[in-house]
């Protein structure tokens, strides 16, 4: 059996159940302001043209001497959107239903962080560099690590923002 | 341009700013972001605060 494309099919699929279950909970959920609706959708835009402006370095490189850095630049223009997206909406209030808790999200996001940070540090351990991490496929658990860890760190900010903010 | 007026009405009734959000069903950065200036609310949820703060649309929202 072919391991190798039998993992990113299960991911897939995993993956595909995981939205299918977050859609089905969340059909009645849709507890959002108008000024939240307006900064989900502004969110969006930023986090697309972020993809786009990084994905033209990623071209620029691919199929030349650095084809590695194609590859960084990939990884930044997807886990940068991703990032660009989450950060802006919950900045702006824009990410989270009306009276949502946020303590599991925050646990959650560090937990997915610090994972993926280990995957990072057991191949540092091995002797790889950061480079050869990043230029790798391997680069997506330092990727995905980074990107966690700055929502996890923004949901905290937003919080002591907004006590901070409370009368 | 920052909403004073709508800040000293709602100090008036002696509520914060979270529950005047819960009242009207907005989030509170929603309320924030009115009395700051850096939103413009709709039509509709300018009512709504109106009525809550049993104020007019003239006195919270027109700028002389």
């Amino acid at each position: 059996m072919n391991f190798t494309l039998l993992f990113p099919v299960i991911f897939f699929i995993a993956i595909v159940i995981v939205i299918a279950v977050l859609s089905i909970k969340g059909r009645g959920a849709k507890d959002f302001d108008e000024r939240q609706a307006m900064v989900r959708g502004r969110a969006a835009n930023f986090g697309y043209l972020t993809t786009l402006v990084l994905l033209m370095p990623a071209l620029l490189f691919f199929g030349g001497e650095h084809t590695e850095v194609a590859y960084i630049f990939a990884s930044l223009a997807f886990f940068g959107g991703l990032a660009v997206n989450a950060v802006y909406n919950i900045w702006n209030g824009g990410f989270f239903q009306l009276h949502q808790k946020t303590s599991g999200y925050t646990v959650l996001c560090f937990f997915i962080a610090v994972l993926n940070f280990l995957t990072t540090g057991m191949r540092l351990a091995e002797g790889e560099s950061i480079w050869e991490i990043v230029t790798d496929r391997g680069g997506t658990n330092f990727f995905l690590g980074v990107l966690f860890f700055v929502i996890g760190v923004t949901i905290l900010a937003r919080r002591w923002a907004d006590r901070r903010e409370e009368e | 341009m920052k909403n004073l007026r709508l800040k000293a009405a709602r100090a008036a009734r002696d509520l914060s700013q979270q529950q005047l959000a819960d009242m009207v069903g907005v989030s509170r950065q929603t309320i924030s972001s009115i009395e700051k200036g850096d939103y413009n609310p709709s039509i509709k949820l300018c009512i709504a605060i109106c009525k809550v703060l049993d104020r007019t649309l003239d006195q919270l929202f027109w700028e002389d």
